[in-house]
């Protein structure tokens, strides 16, 4: 995993559950990033919440599979989804061909923007990413 | 001073009683309300179990069900479609995932687990080993598959373990990779797993011993002490009032998408004899969802293939992926079979893959 150059556009907010956030006008678009898409492994399907759900920052809705492991999506910050990306579903492998193009997950709108501040900036996520590959080395060395 | 986890022991239970407290367990441990927990599963009466995103339509035999008394059911935890039997027996852990000693990579979580329950299999006399991504084998032959799934900072991964193996009834129930039910598609599928019973004999001891074999694994590897307890009365209470819903057809036939889920076979000869092949394609998602390879050849080493066909399971039709997965597997193995090569196997999956597309296309 070390040896993997993942990639992390600068212009884009990151959190600790590996979603990257991009502002737009009046939106801020979702998705996993490169190393999320890594973490999780090939995505198989795919559930995604429905336009105009309300969510709290952290909040679980949707379904991610991938290697039997069926896991949750968190919404990053507090707003409401204002689009899905309905291709997605049909085809999850984008997700981890290209996760910062047609991998993206959904947008938000009626955001709370103070809850961006929050979120990491590309030194801070890829120093982050970091340290967790460098954990999970010795978890693998702890675990022989 | 080892961690203590809960362990419970409910006995037979019906499907929707087991997946319902799948939910009700993994809320209570992200909640806090519970120790971390090992529960032993059975089944009572016997039942098909569906994955989270699987659909009833494609996967299961619904007229012999019901005609049979098993129970469908789906489980909040990702894989392939299971027949249980009575005597099945299935094993499940719910923790946090800071748990000291679980991976939180999930590939490394997955062999973790895994290795838990090999060691208990040891205890019993058996040499099994992990197979990535998530299954474990007895020579080569699977004996359990295990899944997973999350909810706030806890998870829940659930393996099951064939005891004794009713192939008959499972062929029947399930919509599985064959073109047919016939001997044929019967060994195939023996030749593919196998079970405590036919390893052990007569020597098979009884579930008491299993399970407490199979405890002692989880203690030895994950270095905790278990202790026999029971569900809350907050647990019962949240039972109650989920079981319902996992009862029902909204749970059960809800919302999955319908995809075409047909068989494609085909016979590929090369100078060294004849490569048989079934895919089933997911076409819109461009997956191979499973890949069974038989034909008159000798491989060495013997496992070699039913490891490879593990490794497609799931993957990407991409003819470079498929290619290089191939390659890098007889590589790495040291594959060997008189004859044939690395690309008569990519070429003869390939064949059944672009068959199925292309027919798929005419339609």
């Amino acid at each position: 995993m070390s040896n993997k150059n993942y990639e992390f556009p600068s212009d884009l907010l990151y959190n600790r559950q590996n979603y990257w956030l991009k502002k737009t006008e009046g939106r801020v678009r979702v998705g996993l990033s490169d190393y999320g898409q890594n973490t999780v492994g090939d995505v198989l399907y795919l559930e995604l919440g429905q336009e105009g759900q309300k969510l709290q920052q952290g909040e679980e809705f949707g379904s991610i599979e991938a290697g039997k492991w069926v896991g949750t999506l968190q919404a990053p910050i507090r707003g409401r989804i204002a689009a899905v990306h309905d291709e997605l579903s049909g085809k999850p492998a984008a997700i981890n061909n290209s996760p910062y193009q047609s991998g993206w997950l959904y947008e938000m709108d009626n955001v709370d923007e103070s809850q961006l501040k929050g979120m990491m900036d590309v030194n801070e996520y890829r120093a982050w990413v970091q340290e967790q590959i460098k954990l999970e080395e010795q978890e693998c060395q702890y675990n022989g | 001073m080892a961690d203590k986890w809960r362990l419970l022991d409910l006995g037979h239970l019906t499907a929707a009683e087991n997946m319902a407290l799948n939910r009700v367990i993994l809320e209570c441990r992200s909640e806090d309300l519970i120790p971390n927990t090992m529960r032993f599963l059975q089944f009572r009466p016997h039942c098909v179990n569906l994955g989270y995103h699987q659909s009833v339509e494609l996967e299961v035999e619904e007229e012999y069900c019901r005609a049979h008394g098993l129970d469908i059911s789906r489980r909040i935890t990702g894989g392939g479609n299971l027949y249980w039997d009575e005597s099945q027996l299935g094993w499940e852990i719910y923790a946090l995932r800071n748990t000291p000693g679980i991976p939180r990579q999930l590939e490394a979580l997955y062999q973790r687990i895994c290795e838990c329950s090999v060691a208990g299999l040891r205890k019993l006399g058996i040499e099994a080993r992990f197979r990535p991504k998530n299954d474990i084998e007895v020579g080569g032959r699977k004996i359990s598959g295990t899944g997973g799934s999350e909810f706030g900072n806890a998870f829940l991964y659930q393996g099951s373990l064939l005891t004794d193996f009713d192939v008959n009834t499972m062929l029947a129930a399930l919509k599985l990779p064959v073109a047919k039910l016939d001997d044929k598609a019967v060994n195939s599928f023996r030749s593919r797993v196998i079970c405590l019973k036919e390893i052990l004999g007569d020597n098979m001891p009884d579930l008491a011993v299993i399970k407490k074999a199979m405890a002692a694994g989880f203690e030895e590897i994950l270095g905790i002490t278990l202790e026999m307890g029971r569900l809350t009365q907050d647990e019962e209470k949240r039972l109650a009032e989920v079981l319902p819903y996992f009862q029902s057809e909204e749970w059960i036939y809800g919302g999955r998408e319908i995809q075409d889920n047909r068989l494609r076979v085909i016979d590929y000869k090369v100078t060294g004899g004849l490569i048989r092949v079934s895919v089933r394609v997911d076409k819109e998602r461009e997956l191979l969802k499973s890949v069974f390879i038989t034909g008159d050849f000798f491989v060495y080493p013997p496992r070699a293939i039913l490891d490879l066909e593990a490794i497609l399971k799931n993957s990407s039709i991409d003819e470079d992926k498929i290619r290089n997965k191939v390659y890098a597997f007889f590589d790495e193995n040291s594959v060997r079979i008189p004859n044939m090569d690395a690309e008569d196997f990519v070429m003869s999956i390939l064949t059944a893959v672009w068959e199925e597309k292309v027919e798929n296309a005419e339609v």
